[in-house]
């Protein structure tokens, strides 16, 4: 043994020795490959050995090496590269590319990761940056237009709101079609974005066809996105990296299309209407008669001054309501952050805060996080732990439109004058901003309902996973993740018992306090064993892997009643009911969540060099959700991929620089289409008749529910020319979704309206197309243009033995159109002898009555079949630029508040109204658009428009300032960047906004435009 | 690393994914609510879903129709916009989509269909005691009962005719559970010989209880009095409403307040509780409690028709309130429903009282030619509500018909008649100038499109068996 060890010794230094003998000096420099800056503090190690160095303020280094060593270089924020020099190189100039730009070369598909190269699925690759360009609360609005085939659909300016994220259109129709989304191996609900802070996300991955989302099996019908935070490193240099980034900037209301009504506009039109109701007409000179206990007599000669007077004082009032209930809102954020680590252990550490003033008065977010992210690797083990907290409190208007479990339903909006935004469509232009709240006075309700109300989540959430594997021997991993997702949402709505709304809440006339605490907790449990072996060109991975996916919750609050006014905002003032008090408070509580999902995951890739992969996953399901007789299912997917490039026959061809080919097919699907966990048990629930305890039915139950499945075909190809300067991905993929989820449309004689079954077939197929090109590269200036789009056809083709399927009031679902096709009472225009509207019947006759049985599908549907986004960035010196434009097309909404506007009939008149109504038609003869007053308003074909757009959704600047040498010391890279959101829409859209998640447009928050400008500093 | 370690390890891989896959642990039960096979267990669970049937019936829907489709009412100045409240209904330009025509279908079957799912299991249901037994019999004759009176609000709603004709379409009667029935509509003779069936095997069954919260014999008494009153069915009506006036009498004059302050059950047959719990308070017809707004006032018609000084009922139906007036809001406001200070809009529906009965078995003894029977019915009620009321002789049938109409028009508002008297007798919707609020038309003829209430346009949606529509619709 001993002797064994000196012989050891003594080889190890003479092949030392032997090194020395050819050991030399080598000399460099290190920049940036766009910018061309010199990188100052790179660490630069000779591969395999402990020797290293870091550049100077110049980016410049000396080194010493020996043979065919090869040198190691790594830098924060950039690709490691390695360098190989020629024996005999003296000076290299190496370029590091930054690693955002640099990502896609590795694809993370959650189970597994593999380079691009060996990737079969659909898969798009986002650099975390594009989610914190601007300052926005819920990540996923800022996908928008980066990601062919990506939809997001904003439903509210409200700080901190998801959107309706969809991924190659919409494959379900009671469903859920957000795609799972998956952070650290853990599967996160789409609700509580706003907790999340992007600062810490590394990548963002979109899993689109069967080939990389089957492995997820019956969360995957509609895509998966997979995030993954950023990890520590063990700098060469052996310090730690501080970043600092901090953000400030304003929001606003955005370029919208507002035509209201001033005062003197609004005294002509109500002298159109001829209604005593209003002064415009009561106080005029022109009328004259007043009416006295609805009987119509002469006015009197002081009659006719007072209206005078009453006028006058009308037409000192102009308010613009916008300025009274919009605001500019502040946004700051701060993002700090220190990476570092040994040999074994690396860590990544982040506080971030983040505070944004909602452009609507009352509302905000403000957020605080924490993160800790460690792995060690020792001999066999390697252990990650991932933790994530955060705190959320966001702040919203009352009566939005909002979701129970937090935040405002996807759609967003509430047709409620308690919302002030409807508000602010509704006050008149002559009422005054200081006036007392009353009946009808929308302005100074929704004035009265800011000072006296609070509505405000607190979220908690906490997303960690901790991940193990141990290195059997060269070919076998055991593997096992757990992770939970966390989160708990304190709802406070409260309205002071001295408020206008607040006298008159029903129970007790003195304001409410309501606390309600709902959480949700996500367990998953995963474990296995992972196969990998290389020889020669080929490798082998396999996976076999046991998953537990459990969601548990509570939700409960109370309401309470009589509230003391010294005492605002805490349960404190609650006064406790009695019998006599009309006090009594009451308790809420929502079924929670309580769902198992048990699977077995096989996954096994086989690859061949970089020429060939290919892939098979089986899945099989079991889920709580289903009924026993169907509980189980497998899902499963193939596919391959072939580099044209490393074979024989293109070996002259040079016109490519990458071409590859894959394609893919496969079954996933989708458990949930009941909203209640147990929705195919025929169930009863507690309920109040009198003073006693009842029971009710309450889901009428499906013993023959089962899966909805999805089989998604993909052909993709990946190319480049001209040494990748010109590159793109092409994708041609075909999506039939079975056993749909639909709430099939019952009888209301059987007591209940709709039922969640499994009946149909809906059909997405479309083209993705993606193109990238190096306009200008040289050195000091790059400037590159990008392009992805997506066309998507949406078809029905089956019901089942159904007819057709109706959603709301406005849509219909029936075979051969597409799903969430429009459908409306036809308009034609407005009769010039009698002003009565013209409506189109069933059979296309003109006719005055608007019957609801006259409405037939129209060519307008709510998703867009087009959509897509283009992007510019300019690199010149010091100086960086980039934006984004989006676009969607082939989208139509119901307008309602367009349509409130537009209305002279008795129930609308009251309501602020659009400029064009001074066209109303008034007499025999008129040719107006606009129908006679005294004719009720229906929607009709006509309120369903177009909600396209064009947005230039981002713009981004940044200058790097130089570094000096004395400064280098303690700074390494300072960056100031500004940038804005939202800039400038291009839409036929009426209103604020024609973005949203759903089909009819109510008073949503409006989206603002955001502009912020901040510095990220390196130490 | 041995190939038995990778075995081994790979037989624990195994074996685990085999427990995982374990069924048991994916039926995963719900601990807040009660399977439905749980429900016949015991005849107090029973209990507990019979109560269920009353929890979410809204008759409010009734008093909506009933008195703002006709001339109770006027329609508040306030009462427009996303939060106005039946103005279409009220102007006579609604659409078979609104809520207002859609409320009353779903809430009815909604309750018939409850009752439907018990009268279906119970049977099974465990009698362990002669006590259980009868109550067990009692509570069929009870479901059987709410289903004939729902059946019977909606053919008032939505029947084809307004005159009686019995060759003219009903509503479907649905006596099964089944979510998938698509029923079609049957003859108004069909629907009732169904209903009839249900009354009297309701009648062979209930008691004479006590509790009027719940419906008892004298309801169903009452409900047969009302819907031979309907049919034309003369005898059948002065002989149910007689049952009925033999057990219960009028309430005294100084009582009769108290019953529109639930303080009292004189004259009352049937009672559905409201409290502050309930999601619909019949006051929510006429006021906007939470916006403050009045969505409907009495009429100046009605307020007209009422000798105000000795009419004991003026003052427990109407009142007059000036803080309204200076929001620009009409100061006469309905009374009955308002509830209480901190308890607005809340009072219990009063769903059948003797007075219906007095007034109903006048009618039938009136078109059976006993005019001086029908009087002196008229005049009972009449000296019971007006104070130093001297009874009077009537001239002719004819003017006795007015007088019983006008009676009626007082002594029930805004309990969901006027509109179905009007309907059931063919006569036009009149309203004064002064009551339209503005809008163009005062009277509605039999003959006109909105006189018939359209079947709900979800249901044409839904169910393609549901043809004819109603007249024009």
């Amino acid at each position: 043994m001993h002797m064994k060890s000196i012989i050891l010794f003594c080889t190890a230094l003479l092949y030392a020795l032997a090194d020395m003998a050819q050991e030399r000096v080598v000399k460099g420099t290190v920049t940036d490959s766009l910018t061309q800056q010199p990188l100052p503090g790179v660490s630069i190690k000779v591969a395999g050995t402990q020797k290293g160095t870091a550049t100077d303020a110049n980016g410049a280094f000396t080194i010493k090496i020996s043979g065919k060593e090869s040198l190691r270089l790594s830098y924060i924020g950039y690709d490691e590269t390695i360098v190989t020099p020629s024996p005999e190189q003296q000076t290299l100039h190496i370029m590091l590319s930054s690693a955002a730009r640099a990502l896609s070369s590795v694809v993370i598909t959650g189970y597994t990761q593999q380079s691009k190269s060996r990737t079969i699925g659909a898969v798009t690759s986002l650099p975390a940056a594009v989610v914190t360009q601007a300052p926005v609360g819920s990540f996923d609005v800022m996908l928008q237009g980066r990601a062919p085939g990506l939809y997001v659909g904003t439903p509210t300016g409200q700080p901190g709101e998801a959107g309706r994220v969809s991924i190659r259109g919409l494959g379900s129709i009671n469903g859920d079609v957000n795609p799972l989304y998956v952070v650290d191996g853990v599967p996160v609900s789409n609700n509580s974005f706003a907790a999340l802070n992007p600062d810490d996300f590394e990548t963002i991955s979109v899993l689109k066809d069967a080939a990389a989302t089957a492995q997820y099996g019956s969360r995957a019908a509609n895509g998966v996105i997979v995030i993954t935070t950023k990890k520590g490193k063990a700098w060469e240099d052996g310090k730690v990296r501080v970043n600092y980034r901090n953000q400030f900037g304003v929001s606003m209301l955005n370029s919208s299309k507002w035509d209201m009504m001033n005062t003197n506009e609004r005294l002509q039109f109500e002298e159109i209407l001829k209604d005593p109701g209003m002064p415009g007409w009561a106080y005029s000179r022109n009328n004259p008669e007043k009416m006295v206990n609805g009987i119509a007599i002469p006015k009197t000669d002081a009659d006719y001054q007072y209206g005078d007077r009453y006028l006058d004082s009308l037409r000192n009032i102009n308010t613009d309501w916008r300025k009274y209930l919009l605001r500019n809102g502040r946004i700051q954020s701060h993002a700090l952050n220190v990476s570092g680590g040994s040999e074994h252990t690396t860590f990544y550490l982040s506080a971030g805060y983040f505070n944004q003033e909602g452009i609507a008065l009352n509302s905000g977010m403000e957020r605080y996080s924490l993160r800790a992210n460690i792995q060690n690797r020792s001999g066999r083990f390697k252990s990650t732990l991932n933790m994530g907290i955060s705190t959320a409190a966001v702040k919203y208007i009352p009566d939005e439109g909002v979701a129970a479990e937090g935040g405002a339903a996807v759609g967003g909006g509430g047709i409620t004058e308690k919302n002030p935004i409807a508000a602010l469509y509704y006050a008149l232009p002559y009422e005054s901003p200081y006036g007392k709240p009353g009946p009808g006075r929308y302005g100074a309700n929704a004035l009265d309902a800011y000072a006296n109300t609070l509505l405000k989540d607190n979220q908690i959430k906490g997303v960690m996973s901790f991940k193990e594997t141990a290195q059997l021997n060269n070919e076998f991993q055991l593997t096992g993740t757990v992770g939970m997702d966390f989160q708990q949402t304190t709802r406070t709505d409260y309205l002071s018992p001295d408020s206008w709304y607040g006298q008159m809440v029903p129970n007790g006339n003195q304001g409410y306090y309501k606390k309600n605490l709902a959480s949700r907790l996500g367990l998953v449990s995963t474990g296995g064993l992972r196969y990998n072996k290389q020889w020669g060109k080929h490798e082998i991975e396999a996976n076999l892997l046991a998953e537990i996916n459990k969601i548990t919750g509570s939700n409960f609050g109370f309401t309470g009643f009589g509230l003391t006014a010294e005492l605002p905002k805490t349960p404190a003032g609650i006064t406790p009911g009695t019998g006599d008090n009309n006090f009594i408070p009451t308790i809420d509580y929502k079924i929670p969540p309580n769902r198992l999902l048990i699977s077995q995951i096989a996954l096994f890739r086989y690859s061949n060099g970089d020429r060939y992969t290919i892939s098979a996953s089986l899945r099989r399901d079991g889920s709580s959700q289903v009924p026993a007789i169907n509980r189980y299912k497998f899902f499963y997917a193939i596919g391959g991929s072939w580099n044209l490039l490393a074979e024989q026959f293109m070996q002259d061809v040079h016109t490519f620089s990458t071409l590859r080919l894959r394609a893919s097919y496969g079954l996933t699907g989708n458990a949930g289409g009941f909203a209640s966990d147990y929705g195919f048990r025929t169930l009863y629930g507690a309920a109040l008749y009198g003073g006693s305890k009842a029971l009710t039915p309450q889901t009428p139950g499906n013993p023959f529910y089962n899966w909805e499945t999805n089989r998604i075909s993909d052909i993709g190809l990946e190319f480049g020319f001209f040494h990748n300067r010109l590159r793109g991905e092409i994708d041609v993929y075909n999506r039939v979704t079975n056993g749909l989820f639909i709430n099939r449309n019952l009888s209301l004689t059987t007591g209940f309206s709709t039922i969640a079954s499994n009946a149909g077939k809906v059909r997405n197929r479309g083209i993705e197309l993606m193109l990238e090109g190096d306009i200008i590269k040289q050195k000091g200036l790059t400037f590159t243009l990008g392009l992805n789009i997506a066309y998507n056809q949406n078809r029905i083709l089956s019901l089942g033995d159904e007819q057709q399927i109706f959603a709301d009031e406005a849509t219909i679902n029936k075979p051969g159109l597409p799903l969430g096709t429009f459908r409306a009472v036809r308009w034609k225009g407005v009769d010039p002898q009698t002003g009565a509207p013209v409506y189109l019947d069933k059979n296309g006759n003109e006719t005055n009555t608007y019957n609801a049985d006259d409405a037939v599908p129209l060519k307008a549907k709510y998703d867009p079949p087009l959509i897509g986004g283009a992007t510019a960035s300019l690199r010149y010196k010091r100086f960086e630029l980039s934006m984004l434009v989006s676009f969607i097309h082939g989208m139509s909404r119901l307008n309602y508040p367009d349509m409130y506007a537009h209305s002279g009939d008795p129930n609308y008149r009251y309501y602020s109204q659009s400029r064009d109504m001074l066209s109303i038609w008034q007499k025999p003869g008129d040719i107006s658009k606009y129908p006679g007053a005294q004719y009720a308003t229906y929607f009709t074909s006509r309120d369903i428009t177009s909600a396209d757009y064009i947005k230039l959704r981002n713009v981004t600047v940044g200058y790097n300032i130089p570094v000096t040498k004395g400064m280098s010391r303690h700074v390494r890279q300072i960056k100031v960047f500004a940038t804005g959101q939202n800039l400038l829409s291009i839409m036929k859209w009426r209103g604020f906004d024609p973005e949203d998640a759903n089909d009819i447009a109510q008073y949503e928050y409006p989206m603002p435009r955001t502009i912020s400008g901040g510095i990220n500093v390196t130490f | 690393m041995t190939k038995r370690y990778l075995l081994h390890t790979l037989a624990a891989i195994g074996i685990s994914a085999g427990i995982s896959s374990c069924s048991r642990m994916l039926d995963v039960k719900p601990v807040d609510q009660v399977d439905e096979s749980k429900i016949f267990s015991s005849v107090q669970t029973l209990n507990k879903a019979v109560l269920g049937v009353y929890a979410d019936w809204q008759a409010e829907n009734t008093l909506r129709t009933g008195s703002v489709m006709a001339d109770e009412c006027s329609i508040g100045p306030k009462n427009a916009g996303v939060n106005g409240s039946a103005q279409n209904l009220f102007r006579w330009s609604y659409a078979a989509a609104d809520k207002e025509i859609t409320d009353p279908w779903v809430n009815a079957y909604q309750v018939i269909n409850r009752a439907n799912r018990l009268l279906e299991g119970i049977d099974k249901v465990p009698a362990t005691s002669q006590t259980d037994e009868k109550t067990k019999q009692h509570m069929k004759g009870e479901l059987l009962a709410i289903r004939a009176f729902e059946h019977f609000e909606l053919y008032r709603n939505y029947s084809y005719a307004g005159i009686y004709d019995a060759a003219t379409w009903a509503v479907p009667y649905v006596t099964v559970s089944n979510i998938d029935n698509k029923p079609g509509r049957p003859t108004a003779a069909d629907f009732f010989s169904e209903m009839n069936k249900d009354v009297t095997t309701a009648l062979t069954l209930i008691d004479d209880g006590k509790d009027i919260t719940r419906m008892q014999q004298n309801a169903v008494y009452a409900l047969r009095a009302r819907a031979a009153l309907y049919t034309r069915n003369w005898g059948v009506a002065a002989e149910s409403a007689g049952k009925v006036t033999d057990n219960v009498p009028l309430a005294a004059p100084e009582e009769f307040p108290k019953i529109w302050t639930d303080q009292s059950d004189a004259e009352v047959l049937f009672r559905l509780k409201r409290n502050s719990s309930s999601s619909l308070r019949p006051g929510d017809i006429w006021k906007n409690i939470s916006l403050g707004v009045v969505y409907f006032a009495p009429s100046r018609k009605l307020l007209n028709t009422y000798d105000k000084v000795n009419d004991i009922r003026y003052p427990c139906y109407f009142d007059y309130d000036e803080t309204l007036v200076s929001n620009g809001q009409p100061g006469d406001v309905i009374k009955k429903y308002a509830g209480a200070q901190g308890a607005e809009n809340l009072n219990d529906l009063k769903m059948f009282r003797v007075s219906e009965m007095y007034l109903i078995r006048a009618e039938a003894l009136l078109q059976q030619g006993d005019i001086a029977a029908a009087a002196t019915d008229l005049n009972t009620l009449r000296s019971k509500r007006i104070r130093n009321y001297v009874p009077q002789s009537f001239k002719d049938q004819q003017q006795l018909q007015q007088e019983i109409l006008l009676e009626r028009f007082r002594e029930l508002p805004f309990e969901g008649h006027r509109y179905y008297d009007l309907k059931r007798m063919g006569l036009p919707i009149e309203r004064n100038q002064e009551d339209t609020g503005g809008s163009d038309g005062t009277t509605l003829q039999p003959a006109d499109l909105y006189y018939y209430l359209p079947v709900p346009q979800a249901e044409i949606l839904a169910n393609p068996n549901l043809r004819p529509n109603n007249k024009g619709w």
